[in-house]
This record gives structure tokens, sequence and C-alpha cells, in this order.
């Protein structure tokens, strides 16, 4: 251990630099983004939470902190370089408020679904390019990078193009198709056949249903990208050793499943006996304990006599309260089918 | 040709045809996305047939890509053997 120990780095030093502002500056508009949706939730009358809460007090005092613990949280993942937690919690933030908030308002201007799947998209973005900017930061470690490079320009051109050009590109290409499929499906669900037709457009017109398709189709369309993405980037990066693991992981539940047939052997009943013989203790063992005292042993003289055991009161009563139980439940089969039949009358006519 | 090994008799032990038969898939698939597009579009406008259309597409899909993928690694593990 040497004498000479470098001197620790203060708090503004280390959170203050260039870099470190420029991170900032990227997941900045994440930030803003959760601050306008957690504002919208809160500002809500009448929120759904608090009126069906039984202690409303107590809800309406949580969700009143709701955008601080928010805030709190994307702060912490920004400090702790957890980009996964700040872009779930965009996202979660932007889903509650789009199914809860009547509007969504950024700088006195009402913003539709539209604009919001917008400013999501760019600030996941932006906040993804912050944390890849500040791992870069962190690896060099104060050394300058090497930015030129001595190959040709097309390959330069192309490397851009891919790393920063490609991924902008297919990120609004994304908003584009998942706004206009999601425009188009309201007028395609009207020539649904009845009663299809009708369901799907009171979906497509609530909140929840704009939302949730909103989601399935980006979900859908990212899918298929991933698809056609995938092959190709495995070509080119894929080493030996991640292939074994990807091969051996591929086989894994064919292998187990044969190692299961393998081993199987079949038993001689033996422990299918003994189960059936612990069962009937344990029922014996719990009749005794939980029957009124000396009823367990008065049943069994009289069933091992074969005479009818005599009923006590309170066998009198469990009785009469299971055959009331069995009425009620007849009654409410009988109203369930009337309403089924008035909700088929509904659709179909 | 999509064969491993030095000599005339090692054993084929990666097939091209699974690459083929993926390539064919994902363009089948590309067509029935297409198909897909065109039942929806006037005049046709059969919803349900452009929603079937889309769903073989899915399917086609991830079988070819999970074909292709598969050659993939398997092409990179046989090329570098241990």
């Amino acid at each position: 251990m040497s004498d000479r120990e470098e001197p620790r780095p203060s708090l503004v030093s280390r959170y203050a630099t260039r870099g470190a502002l420029i991170y900032y500056a990227l997941v900045l508009p994440a930030l803003v983004a959760q601050a306008v949706f957690s504002i919208a939730i809160v500002s809500t009358p009448g929120d759904l939470l608090t009126r069906a809460a039984p202690g409303g007090t107590l809800v309406a005092g949580a969700v009143a902190l709701f955008p601080e613990v928010l805030l709190a949280a994307s702060v912490y993942a920004i400090v702790s370089f957890r980009p996964s937690l700040l872009v779930a919690l965009l996202i979660a933030s932007f889903f509650v408020a789009a199914s809860v908030a009547n509007g969504i308002a950024f700088l006195g201007a009402q913003l539709d679904l539209g604009d919001t799947v917008i400013l999501v998209v760019a600030a996941t973005f932006l906040a993804l390019a912050g944390f890849n900017y500040a791992r870069g930061v962190k690896l060099l470690a104060g050394r300058h990078p090497v930015v030129t490079s001595s190959g040709p320009f097309g390959y330069n051109a192309l490397g851009l193009a891919l790393e920063s050009v490609f991924p902008l590109a297919a990120a609004l290409a994304l908003v584009v198709l998942v706004e206009t499929v999601v425009g188009d499906l309201g007028a395609e669900a009207a020539r649904l056949p009845a009663p299809l037709s009708a369901l799907a457009s009171l979906y497509l017109q609530s909140r929840i249903g704009i939302v949730f398709t909103t989601l399935f189709v980006a979900g859908a369309a990212i899918w298929v990208m991933r698809q056609f993405l995938e092959p190709v980037i495995l070509h080119f990066t894929l080493n030996p050793t991640d292939a074994r693991k990807e091969l051996l992981a591929e086989i894994e539940p064919t292998t187990k499943g044969v190692r299961k047939v393998a081993r199987y052997r079949p038993s001689g009943g033996l422990a299918w006996g003994l189960l059936t013989v612990a069962y009937c203790l344990g029922l014996i063992a719990a009749m005794a304990i939980f029957l009124p005292r000396g009823e367990f042993s008065r049943d069994l003289l009289s069933a091992l006599a074969l005479h009818a055991p005599s009923t006590t009161p309170l066998e009198q009563l469990i009785e009469n309260s299971v055959q009331n139980t069995v009425v009620r439940i007849n009654i409410l089969y009988a109203q369930s089918q009337d309403y089924i039949r008035e909700i088929i009358q509904l659709l179909w006519g | 040709m999509a064969t491993s090994g030095t000599g005339p008799g090692t054993p084929r032990r990666f097939a091209a045809a699974s690459l083929w038969i993926g390539v064919a898939l994902i363009a089948i698939s590309i067509y029935f996305f297409l198909a897909s597009v065109t039942l929806i579009s006037p005049p046709t406008q059969a919803v349900v047939a452009a929603l079937l259309s889309a769903i073989i597409g899915f399917v086609m899909l991830s079988a070819g890509t999970t074909l292709v993928r598969t050659y993939v690694v398997a092409r990179v593990v046989e090329q570098n053997p241990k």
C-alpha cells in the first residue's frame, strides 16, 4: 500500500463535470415528461382511486405525493445509471395518465394521445442516448476518445448511420406507423359484422382501448423489426462461445424432457398405498379433533352397529343452513341465466 | 456450399436448406402482410380476411426468422469447433 494516496474527488467534481452536464441535459426531457404526466394524474378531479378506496383521505394524500415520489425514483435511476428503471417509470406514468387523466397539458397547450406518444418516444430515445453517452464517459475515465478513423469514407458514413441515424429513423418510423394504424382502426372497426363492429367501435372510443391498442400495435411493430434485425446482427456479432450457449439454451427444454423420460421408473404402488392410508388417518384425526366431544365415537359405533345415527341439534342446524344455501344458489343461478339471455338478446336481437 | 469439414467424406453438419426455407417463409410472410393491406384497402375492405392474413404473416415470419437464426448460430459453432 502506498503512502501517497490520491485525494478522493469531491461530490461537485464528480457530478458537475462537462460530461455529466451533457448527460443531465439528455435525460432531462424524460424527467419533464414524467412531471407533466404525474401532474395530469394528480390534478384530475374525482379520481377513481379516491372514490373507490375505503380510506379516501389516505389515498388522496398518497396520490398528492405521486409526483414527488416519481421524480425521486427517476433521480435515483439517473444517479445510479439504471436506464431500464427510468424508461419503465416514464412509460408507466404515461400509461396511468392516458388512462386516468382528463387532459394532459404542457406549457399551457393541451396534448392529445399522438402528441404524448411522440413526447414519450422522443424522451425515451434521448434518455437512452444520454445513458449511452454517460457509459462512454465512465469507460474513458478522463482519457480522450479516438474519434478519427483511417478507413474509407464510406465505412465511416455507414458506421455513423448505423449508430445514430438508423435508431432515430426507426423510432420516428415507429411513431408514424403506430399513429397511422391506430387512426385507421376506428374506420375499419365499423366495417366488421354486427355486433363486433359496435363492440370494437365502443372499445376504440374509450381511452383505455386507445392506450391498449396503441401499445399492442407498437409492440407488434417492434417485434417485426426485431425479427428482421436479429439474424443480421447475430451474423455479424456472434462469437463461438455465445453461439454454443445459444444452441444449448435452444435445445435445453428438449434435453430436459428426454432426461425426465429416461429416468422414469414405474413404482410398485406402495407410495400410493401409504398416501391413501395417511390421508384416511388425517381425516379421522380431523374429525376426532373438530367434532363435538363424544360425537365422533358415537357416530363411529353407530356406523359399525349398522344403526342410523341420531341427529343432534347442532347437526340439524348445519343441515338447515346447508339446505338454505343450496336454495339461494339455485335462485342466483336462475337470475344469472336471465341476465345472460338479456345480454344475448341485446347483442344478437 | 453449406457444408463444413475438409475432406470429401466429411458429413454435412448444417444444411443451407434451413436458410433458404427460412428466407422463403419470410418472403411468404411479407406477401401475406401486403395481402392484408390490400384486403383492408378500398374497394375490397374485407376486415376479417385482412386480420387472418396478418396473423398468417406473423406466424410465418416467426417461423422463418427462427430457422434463419438457428442456421446462423449453428454455422458459427460449426465453423469454430473446440
